[in-house]
Order: C-alpha cells, then sequence, then structure tokens
C-alpha cells in the first residue's frame, strides 16, 4: 500500500511517497510552505488525508 | 551483348532496384563504370577483372561498360561486385542470361573470387521480393538476414566460380535454410535488476517507464546508480515482436551493426553516446544520409549520461524525433526518413558540483549556478520527459543490510500485464499510454469531480503547465495499468505528481533532505 505522508521542517511541510516494505521516502511529492502566522504548528506530521481535512 | 543483372541499393533503412547493364566489345581491357557511383564501386573495376579470371574464365582484350540504372541515385559500397560480375559474364556468353532473370545478387568479391558479406542485405531481399523477384544470390553469411523475408529463395555462395557452375548447370540449387533459432539466446546479455540492491523509488520508475513507453530524467549525485538504472532497462521491457525485430534489424543491417549477431535481433537496443556526439550522429547525417543514435535505438533505449554536458544544439535536434518517433534528413539531392522511435532515459548531476542533497559532501553551488546548470536542458525538451525522479546515494553501510533486489524477469511480468491492458484498450491503435493525445485521455483518463479538482489544485500549486497535467494523467493511468485497475485513483495521481520533481522550485528541497528530516 503506497502512502504519503508529510513533516514540517525548516518552515516547509514536505509530503513524501513511501513504497511497502521499503524504509525512508522514495519521492517527494509536494511541497507546503507552513503556517503564515505561527513561527511552528502544532502537528508536526500528517497523512494525505489528516492534512487535506485539517492543514494546520 | 548487353546483359542486365537485378540488385538493390540502400537508402535509409530501405532499399531501392538497381538494374546492371554490361555491355561488351573487343578491344582493348578496359572497364568504365558509370551511374553515378561512389569510391568503393569506382574501385570495383580494379576487383573484378582480378576476380573473374582467377575464377576460371578469360577476359582478353575486351572493353566493358558498366551503366548502374537509375544514373542520378547515387550508389555506394562493394555490394555491386557480384551483380556486375555476373553482368560481364552473362555479356561474355559465359553464363546463359536467361538463368539469372528472376533473381537478385549481391556481394563484395575478393581478388580470389571469394565473396564477403555485404551490409543492408535484409532491406535489399525486402525489396527483391516487392520488386517480384524468385530469390537473391547472397555471400555466405548473409543467409540468414535474408532469408527473415518469407516469399523470396535465398542461395548462398562462397565463390563466384560457384555461382556460375550453378548458373551454368541446369540443375535446380538448393536454398539456403536457416538454422532453427536458440531459446533465450540474448537474456543473459542484459544486465539485472537484482544487482540493484536500494533505489526502490528510482526502480519504481524504471517499472512505470517501461510500461507506459515514458521518457524518463534521473538526478543524482555521482555514483548513485543512475547508469546501473538506465541500463537494466531494456530487461524489463516487453520482447520485441515480428514486426518491431525485423524493423531493428534491418536498422542495424544498413548501419553496418550487425556484424556476426544471430538474426532476427530479438533484444531491445541500447544506445548510449558519449556527451560530446554530435547533432549527425544522434539523429544521422552524412552526404549520404547515415542513421543516427536515435534510429540506432528505435524500439529500445537511449541512454543520455550527464545530460546538461551535452551541447544545447545535440538536445534541441532531439525534440522532434522524440515526438514523432522519426526524422527526416533531407539533402539537396535525397531525402531519408530513419524510425527513431526510443525510451529516453537522461541522467543528470543536481548541480554543477554533482553533490547538492547528498549528505556525504557539502553543495557549493550557488542557487544561480544550479539554475543556469539546469537551464541548459530547455522547457520543450523537459516538457517531453514524462518522469522526473531523484536517485539519492545510498550509503554503503545500508546496501550491506538491504535483502536481494527483485530480479528483471518478475518486474518484466508486471510491465507485460500493463502492456497488455493497453493493447487491450487501444484495440491495435496506439500501443503505449504514452502516446495518448488529448483526445484520448479524455476517454481512458476520466476522473471523478474531487479527484479532478484535487488535480487541478496541486497542478496550479506547483506552477506545472497543461502540458505537465496531461503528463501526470498519462502516468497516473500506467500506475493503475501497473496495478490491473480500469479506474485511476487519488494515490495513483499523487504518485504522478510526486515523479515531476524538476518541474518545482530550486528551494523546494531534495529527496535526501526530507529523509533526514523524517
Amino acid at each position: 500500500m503506497r502512502t504519503f505522508h508529510g513533516i514540517y521542517q525548516d518552515g516547509v511541510v514536505t509530503f513524501c511517497l513511501h513504497l511497502p516494505d521499503v524504509v525512508g521516502p522514495v519521492a517527494v511529492i509536494v511541497v507546503f510552505p507552513g503556517p503564515e502566522d505561527e513561527p511552528e504548528p502544532e502537528v508536526l506530521a500528517w497523512d494525505w488525508e489528516e492534512f487535506e481535512e485539517n492543514p494546520f | 551483348m548487353v546483359s542486365r543483372i537485378c540488385c538493390g541499393a540502400p537508402l535509409g533503412v530501405r532499399a531501392v532496384p538497381i538494374v546492371v547493364e554490361t555491355d561488351v566489345r573487343p578491344n582493348l581491357l578496359k572497364v568504365s563504370i558509370v551511374g553515378l557511383p561512389d569510391t568503393a564501386m569506382r574501385e570495383s573495376k580494379d576487383r573484378l577483372i582480378p576476380a573473374i579470371t582467377n575464377s576460371g574464365f578469360a577476359l582478353v582484350r575486351d572493353d566493358i561498360v558498366i551503366n548502374l540504372s537509375p544514373a542520378d541515385l547515387r550508389k555506394e559500397g562493394a555490394a555491386f561486385d557480384l551483380p556486375m560480375a555476373v553482368g560481364i559474364l552473362c555479356a561474355k556468353g559465359i553464363v546463359p542470361e536467361s538463368r539469372t532473370r528472376d533473381y537478385w545478387f549481391l556481394g563484395e568479391l575478393a581478388l580470389d573470387g571469394h565473396l564477403r558479406p555485404v551490409r543492408s542485405v535484409l532491406a535489399i531481399a525486402e525489396c527483391a521480393r516487392e520488386q517480384g523477384a524468385a530469390g537473391i544470390f547472397v555471400p555466405r553469411g548473409n543467409g540468414g538476414e535474408a532469408a527473415l523475408i518469407a516469399g523470396l529463395a535465398v542461395y548462398e555462395v562462397a565463390h563466384l566460380a560457384e555461382l556460375c557452375r550453378a548458373l551454368r548447370s541446369r540443375e535446380e540449387i538448393e536454398p539456403f535454410r536457416p538454422p532453427p533459432e536458440e531459446d533465450g539466446r540474448d537474456e543473459s546479455a542484459v544486465p539485472d535488476f537484482a544487482e540493484v540492491k536500494g533505489q526502490a523509488g528510482a526502480k519504481r520508475v524504471m517499472e512505470i517507464a517501461a510500461a507506459g513507453h515514458h521518457n524518463v530524467l534521473m538526478f543524482g549525485p555521482p555514483g548513485s546508480g543512475k547508469s546501473m538504472l538506465g541500463k537494466r532497462l531494456p530487461g524489463v521491457m516487453p520482447a520485441l515482436n515480428e514486426r518491431e525485430s525485423i524493423e531493428v534489424t534491418r536498422i542495424l543491417s544498413c548501419s553496418g551493426h550487425l556484424k556476426n549477431q544471430p538474426v532476427p535481433v530479438r533484444r531491445r537496443p541500447f544506445r548510449a553516446p558519449h556527451h560530446t556526439a554530435s547533432a549527425a550522429a544522434m539523429v544521422g547525417g552524412g552526404s549520404h544520409p547515415r542513421p543516427g543514435e536515435v534510429t540506432l535505438a528505435h524500439k529500445g533505449v537511449l541512454f543520455l549520461d550527464e545530460f546538461p554536458e551535452f551541447p544545447r544544439i545535440v538536445l534541441e535536434v532531439l525534440r522532434q524525433p522524440l515526438e514523432d518517433g522519426w526524422v527526416t534528413i533531407s539533402r539537396a539531392v535525397q531525402q531519408v526518413t530513419f524510425p527513431a522511435d526510443v525510451l529516453l532515459v537522461a541522467a543528470m548531476n543536481p548541480c554543477p558540483c554533482g553533490w547538492r542533497g547528498d549528505p556525504r559532501r557539502r553543495c557549493r553551488c550557488s542557487l544561480e549556478r544550479i539554475q543556469q546548470y539546469r537551464g541548459r536542458i530547455s522547457g520543450p525538451l523537459l516538457d517531453r520527459i514524462d518522469l522526473q525522479v531523484e536517485v539519492p546515494a545510498v550509503p554503503i553501510s545500508r546496501i550491506r543490510k538491504l535483502p536481494p533486489a527483485e530480479p528483471s524477469r518478475v518486474i518484466g511480468e508486471r510491465v507485460n500485464q500493463a502492456r497488455a491492458r493497453q493493447y487491450g484498450r487501444f484495440r491495435g491503435g496506439l500501443t503505449t499510454n504514452a502516446s495518448m493525445s488529448a483526445k484520448e485521455l479524455e476517454e481512458h483518463c476520466r476522473l471523478p469531480d474531487a479527484l479532478s479538482e484535487m488535480l487541478e489544485h496541486h497542478v496550479e500549486r506547483l506552477g506545472f503547465t497543461t502540458r505537465v497535467h496531461a503528463k501526470v494523467l498519462r502516468i497516473a493511468r500506467t500506475i493503475a495499468d501497473l496495478d490491473g485497475r480500469d479506474a485511476i485513483c487519488r494515490e495513483d495521481l499523487l504518485e504522478a505528481l510526486s515523479y515531476r520533481q524538476l518541474d518545482r522550485p530550486i528551494e523546494s528541497g531534495t529527496l535526501q533532505e526530507a529523509e533526514v528530516g523524517s
């Protein structure tokens, strides 16, 4: 099952493609800018669906 | 007496019929060849007389005029030696011309009368059959190539004297019968993906490329395995079908690359020209146009390592053949069209120093230098490359711990299944997803509204063009085909979006930076 996992780092959220049975991300998919007002979001890691429903 | 002997001359990767007219008159022993012969052909006259006399036939005080018809077509090479020698023997009445009428002749003569193999035999044999010839005489070693053309009797001969004996006797000549083809004769020569440990993402991209015939651009630091991956791609592509096999064999034959390879060629071509290659070397050229690398890689892989180091003009001339699958070389006297249906695999470093994103060394390139380096690949050319993937360096300590990698055979089976779905869907029209037009995209990549909106949103956010939007859809279609599904799902689109990495701003980070962060 492919998953898309995002992490917050240095002001941006980077979503990566993860393949089954492979350790670590295999491709960067989308990079989102972090929240404009807050220096750091409360949540630092997301699955795609979670992020789509509630970005920050 | 004037004799007429049929043969053919290669023109591009095809051939045209040529008639060798020979007139012999008693006088001094002198041979003239007319009808636009090249240097090698003009030198034939110095080979013909010794070859004929050493085969046991006397030529004394004869004036010989040989005309190669049509006279306005430039002919080249030594393959006309045999038809000219047979023409002389017919004109002299040594060989009955009636025995030669239904046949074509082809071959280079040695001074002792032995025949040497020549190139372009397959194209000329094909032309002979189209012109209604009953058979063709070729030198020993060329029979297998000519025998690929069904409905044409092939006769292999080793010596001019042997041919003359056969033509002068009333006995039936035994046609050449090719030996049975060996199963899997080429498989061991293709490197296997099992030898590439790690690089799961890049291997996944190779599988998608092979399944949908999508062009690929890999970028990563030196030694990360880009070339290894590229060389293994032909091993997972579907086997050449009969028609493709004949096309590839004909190209190799006409370009003189067939040498002693078994025929027909079953292995997909892999060409990796150096970045100093000229535009003519890449797409073909010369006063008598010869195929270039893009044609030699027809139906196979054209691997361009150090992609931005190729001269701009060389990269730009690739745009048209990549789009159309053929290239036309025009010269003042003739125009030749070469097939050029290739899967392009390009490889490059992420920056001029090569180490951007690599945790082992620090990259010292400024943003401007990186932009300048990547800018050597024009936007229109980049638009023709469907898949762009980062190939990060894998530490040796990690490689050692990785389990054995999946062999090419297993990947190839999945690719074959995905191709079978495409053949079924396009029903004999298109063959792969990469060549879908806007109309076919509409028909075969229809998305529910929610997915359409999601894709449009991200395409706009990432600043992708409409052409890239279509490419993402084509890639998603191939990903769904690999998964055996008719409908494209959200994961297919997101995965396809992730393979357009060079379309994003350079500041957006690399896979290794993301990996370190996670």
